[in-house]
């Protein structure tokens, strides 16, 4: 007797599993989904290494120039870990940022000052702030994680070359973020971010980010060689030009130790 | 042109040099070997006539402050810093240094560091209490922010329990006060006649150094211990040649140290406390023990994003307390500090701090700021003044009529 109901009850289960993508779906659920999907898409890098260039655009359209090197390694049930080491400007040479973000809480920070040999520990609630007088703040940079937003699904809709979209808005869970929603497109193939608009906290529009020259590694992961972010109120720019992507170079969890930010090049 | 070359003593530091030279002969600099650093001009005002003929208004100087990097493998590699300035109107405080020559050896959890070098200890603002290992270079800066370089041989454990540091220091280097023409001057002068050692072996002492420190959750902790010639010395009266002199004398101490930061949200508390186990003269001008206890401790707030704006606001509070009178003029303090950090693409900043005495309400002000100008220049502003100095707050007087402004421009390279 006890066989049947199993198999009875496991199909029915399958059945209402399969069928919640599909039907009775909210806006809110049908969001939560794609993103669930998206993070899914990108399980498992492990840990990654790349080169960053970012150009700092004003609106008189003069430029300056920063050079940063990133490592970053996946951790499964939390924020990743990332390092980011700055090449220039030169007088930055050498400075370094240890992230521990979480998905809950405050990130652990700790930044490194070569000049005087001093490792600190700073205030990570600082997430709004911008990264380096650039338009990206900190939260922008960090790691995206499926539970620092609810989401509601908008709509479809075509979004570059044979592209297309769903539409959804995210808003932040943390209090102290500098977003009220964020509208993020993400392709319907592969499930790559393709554009964001976020809104500040008075609900006004305030920055465009967009992805392109995306490349995949691995077979699987996507990654996007440009990204350009627009300030609409203060007609700033900053581009970012990713370089040298490197996937599973064996980096540990003691790489990423506060401790050995002194030794880094 | 005087020029201060220190050499330390046998640890086969002039053998390391020698390998270092050999190394750039013979590898091609694209390859290895990497040069930075940078360099610059400086002017430094002041507000008030000189006190001597010697002294001036205005001091203008030039420096460099090459940097050279050689990773010999991916275990091992040399990192020297030099550091030299000509200042057309001073000759002490024409100046070279051996900023760093340090070989570092790297495994997962130990390191090795022999050489000379600089190392930073503590969280606080106004006062660096528990950072002993390197001597002050008075010559470049009144507050004690640029240090000379240290012969260090250095052993470091990274395990789950913390970071573990022990030091040897071969050698102790006196601070160079500079002569008559530099600002400010003590009162009644320093005395010509050499420095005065409570170590038989003067300058060609082994020292000792221990730190352990851990991160926890919201707290960073370090318990440090010094043994050896304290750094901050104290001064004799002497006569010399019929006149008043004041003689620098350098004792033997052992120093316990704790630093710490806590931080919830936007707050952060800092503290450094110590326990000198020193010595101090008698009347009859004999060595005799000194136990001492001395304390910083205070917050930094932060203002995120001011006004909808970019800038970050700090507020900082401090309270310095130390029962040695006749080293530091920080009996009971209170230093307030306001930071401006405008998070814009020059990396401006501006910090303002003010220090009174809780005593006699003597009051020293200092105002630090500086802005990138293109990808590699960086202009910096420095500033001191004394306010409502009380006639028997020795240190604070030493500064009076002192009051000056500094600009430096520098190009990084």
């Amino acid at each position: 007797m006890k066989k049947p109901l199993f198999s009875t009850l496991g199909f029915i289960l399958t059945l209402f599993l399969f069928s919640v993508p599909i039907y009775a779906q909210t806006p809110e659920e049908k969001g939560l989904a794609i993103a669930i999907e998206a993070d899914k898409r990108d399980n498992g890098w492990g840990d990654q290494t790349s080169n960053i260039e970012m150009i700092l655009l004003n609106r008189q359209g003069e430029s300056s120039q920063r050079k940063i090197r990133s490592k970053a390694l996946e951790i499964q049930g939390d924020g990743d870990k990332s390092l980011t080491i700055f090449d220039t400007p030169r007088d930055l040479k050498g400075t370094a940022f240890l992230t521990f973000s979480h998905i809950q809480g405050a990130d652990d920070q700790w930044l490194y000052l070569p000049a005087l040999k001093r490792v600190k520990r700073i205030s990570s609630r600082n997430k709004s702030g911008p990264f380096m007088g650039s338009e990206f703040a900190y939260e922008d940079m960090s790691s995206q994680e499926v539970e620092k937003y609810t989401y509601k699904y908008l709509r479809d809709e075509p979004c570059g070359v044979g592209l297309t979209c769903f539409v959804s808005e995210r808003y932040p869970i943390d209090k102290y973020s500098g977003y009220t929603k964020q509208v993020i497109w993400l392709d319907t193939e592969e499930y790559r971010p393709i554009k964001i608009d976020f809104y500040d906290r008075k609900n006004a529009l305030l920055k465009t980010l967009t992805f392109t020259e995306y490349q995949q590694y691995l077979g699987q992961y996507w990654r996007p060689h440009k990204l350009e972010m627009v300030n609409h109120q203060t007609g700033k720019k900053s581009i970012v030009n990713n370089s040298n992507y490197q996937f599973k170079t064996g980096l540990t969890d003691s790489d990423f130790n506060k401790s050995k930010l002194k030794r880094l090049r | 042109m005087k020029t201060q070359f220190y050499f330390p003593p046998p640890l086969g530091t002039l053998k390391t040099s020698l390998v270092l030279s050999t190394m750039f002969i013979f590898s091609p600099p694209s390859f290895a070997v990497e040069l930075s650093g940078k360099g610059g001009g400086e002017f430094l005002n002041f507000f008030q006539s000189a006190k001597n003929p010697e002294q001036h208004r205005t001091y203008a100087s030039v420096f460099i402050e090459p940097e050279l990097y050689y990773a010999i493998n991916d275990h091992q590699e040399l990192k020297a810093k030099l550091f030299y300035r000509y200042d057309a109107n001073s000759t002490s405080r024409t100046h070279a240094d051996i900023r760093e020559l340090m070989f570092y050896q790297y495994a997962d959890e130990w390191e090795i560091h022999a050489g000379i070098g600089k190392v930073f200890w503590g969280t606080t603002e106004s006062r660096h209490l528990v950072d002993v290992v390197n001597q002050i270079d008075m010559l470049e800066s009144l507050d004690d922010e640029a240090r000379l370089g240290q012969a260090i041989l250095q052993g470091k454990l990274i395990k789950s329990w913390g970071e573990l540091d022990i030091m040897l220091l071969p050698g102790f280097r006196p601070i160079q006060f500079g002569n008559q023409e530099v600002r400010s001057q003590f009162l009644p002068p320093l005395a010509n006649q050499s420095t005065r050692y409570q170590s038989k072996e003067k300058t060609n002492t082994l020292d000792f150094a221990a730190r352990w420190n851990q991160s926890f959750e919201y707290l960073d902790l370090g318990l440090s211990y010094f043994s050896g010639t304290q750094r901050t010395p104290l001064f004799q009266f002497i006569t010399e040649q019929g006149q008043p002199k004041l003689l620098p004398v350098y004792v033997q101490s052992q120093q316990f140290g704790l630093d710490a930061q806590y931080i919830v949200n936007d707050l952060l508390l800092k503290a450094e406390a110590i326990h000198r186990n020193s010595h101090q003269l008698n009347q009859n001008n004999q060595f005799t023990p000194y136990q001492t206890n001395a304390l910083v401790a205070g917050f930094e707030y932060t203002f995120v994003g001011v006004y909808n704006t970019a800038y970050d606001i700090g507020i900082i509070g401090e309270y310095l307390y130390d029962e040695w009178e006749s080293i530091t003029p920080f009996q009971k303090d209170w230093m307030s500090g306001l930071r401006w950090v405008f998070n814009d693409e020059q990396s401006t900043e501006i910090l303002l701090s003010h220090i009174i005495d809780v005593d006699d309400q003597s009051q020293t002000w200092s105002l630090k700021a500086s802005r990138r100008i293109g990808d590699n220049w960086k202009a910096e502003l420095k500033g001191r003044w004394v306010t409502n100095v009380d006639p028997n707050n020795y240190f604070v007087k030493t500064y009076q009529q002192d009051d000056f402004i500094n600009f430096k421009l520098s190009y990084y390279f």
